[in-house]
């Protein structure tokens, strides 16, 4: 007589039993009722069904009660400024850039000018002085 | 397509609208087994229910998003429910047998569809259930709750044991032993050898 006893408390739902020592062993015989049963009633053992609206109320109450981590404030600030801070230091880079340029502007003194001075004589005039010297007037 | 937990973690942290709302609907009936099989009392599982979620809520940014949310927010309630046991001064329950008319109507269903399968009398049916309920209801709180996750909401260990903030083997060592004691216990009823006090 196979004398090696199940151990029930060690069989998971599906686990197989040794059919033969059932037949010979008194003992597991009345232990495997009692597990059916334990398995049983486990199954059914009272249960309590949440509201319907449930869920939503918690979340809205949890929306309300936000606390929001420094970490996660400070990533998310982050995140939303980025777009802003970017464009920001391009046109301060673009500025930068620009004033160190040397722009060379002086004032053609105007009324140096003769009044009779032709067009083309005022051209070039003011284009002598863009390029930093003084126009000479050649009529004097 | 369905979201995973994960991405509605993230989601929720990045204050999308419905994301936290549908991890909660994912785990309220989860929520709601474990507190109610741990303190038995139906008017309290709401309340405790809802600070467990806003626990939850509160602490999305700290979760490790590799680790299974299940099992977080089991251990959560577990904790939230021996705070509530400690206020009591009791690690007692109530009981489950303090039936309303509608589970005893359920018992007596219950007592026909198991009538057939293991020949039991209602009388036995109903000493089982009063006899598993209060052998579960008298267990220490990490003994229940280890038995309850696996036995009741089909947990695997590894789930149970982080639940406990235990190791694996511990988690089977007293789902193990938890269930020898019932099953001797339902045992030596089945064979007339046990008294059942009202």
């Amino acid at each position: 007589m196979n004398r090696k006893h199940i151990r029930f408390e060690n069989l998971e739902p599906n686990g197989v039993l040794d059919e033969e020592h059932l037949k010979s062993c008194r003992r597991c015989r009345r232990e495997l009722r009692a597990y059916r049963l334990f398995r049983f009633h486990l199954e059914h053992l009272p249960q309590i069904e949440p509201p319907a609206h449930f869920a939503r109320t918690v979340a809205r109450l949890a929306e309300e009660r936000r606390v929001v981590p420094f970490a996660l404030f400070l990533e998310r600030a982050a995140r939303q400024l980025a777009p802003g801070l970017i464009t920001l230091m391009g046109a301060v880079t673009i500025l930068l850039y620009l004033s160190s340029q040397p722009v060379a502007v002086s004032l053609t003194p105007l009324e140096s000018l003769p009044e009779e001075a032709s067009l083309e004589y005022t051209v070039d005039s003011l284009m002598a002085s863009s390029e930093g010297g003084w126009i000479i007037d050649e009529s004097n | 397509m369905e979201k995973t937990d994960a991405e509605l973690v993230i989601a929720s942290l990045e204050g999308a609208p419905y994301a936290f709302e549908q991890i909660v609907q994912r785990y309220e009936r989860l929520v709601f087994s474990i507190i109610y099989h741990q303190l038995g009392r139906r008017r309290e599982v709401e309340d405790v229910a809802q600070d467990v979620f806003l626990k939850v809520f509160n602490s999305l940014g700290r979760f490790d998003r590799r680790r299974p949310l299940k099992a977080w927010i089991a251990k959560i309630t577990v904790n939230q429910c021996r705070d509530v046991l400690r206020k009591r001064r009791s690690s007692r329950v109530e009981a489950f047998s303090n039936f309303t008319e509608e589970e005893e109507r359920r018992i007596q269903s219950l007592h026909d569809v198991s009538a057939g399968t293991a020949a039991m009398t209602e009388a036995e049916s109903r000493a089982c259930l009063k006899l598993l309920d209060r052998l579960v209801r008298r267990l220490s709180h990490k003994d229940r709750t280890a038995f309850l996750l696996r036995e009741v909401e089909g947990f695997g260990y590894d789930e149970v044991s982080k639940a406990l903030g235990s190791s694996q083997v511990a988690a089977r060592i007293r789902v193990s032993r938890t269930r020898k004691r019932l099953l001797a216990a339902l045992s030596q009823v089945l064979s007339g050898g046990a008294t059942l006090k009202p």
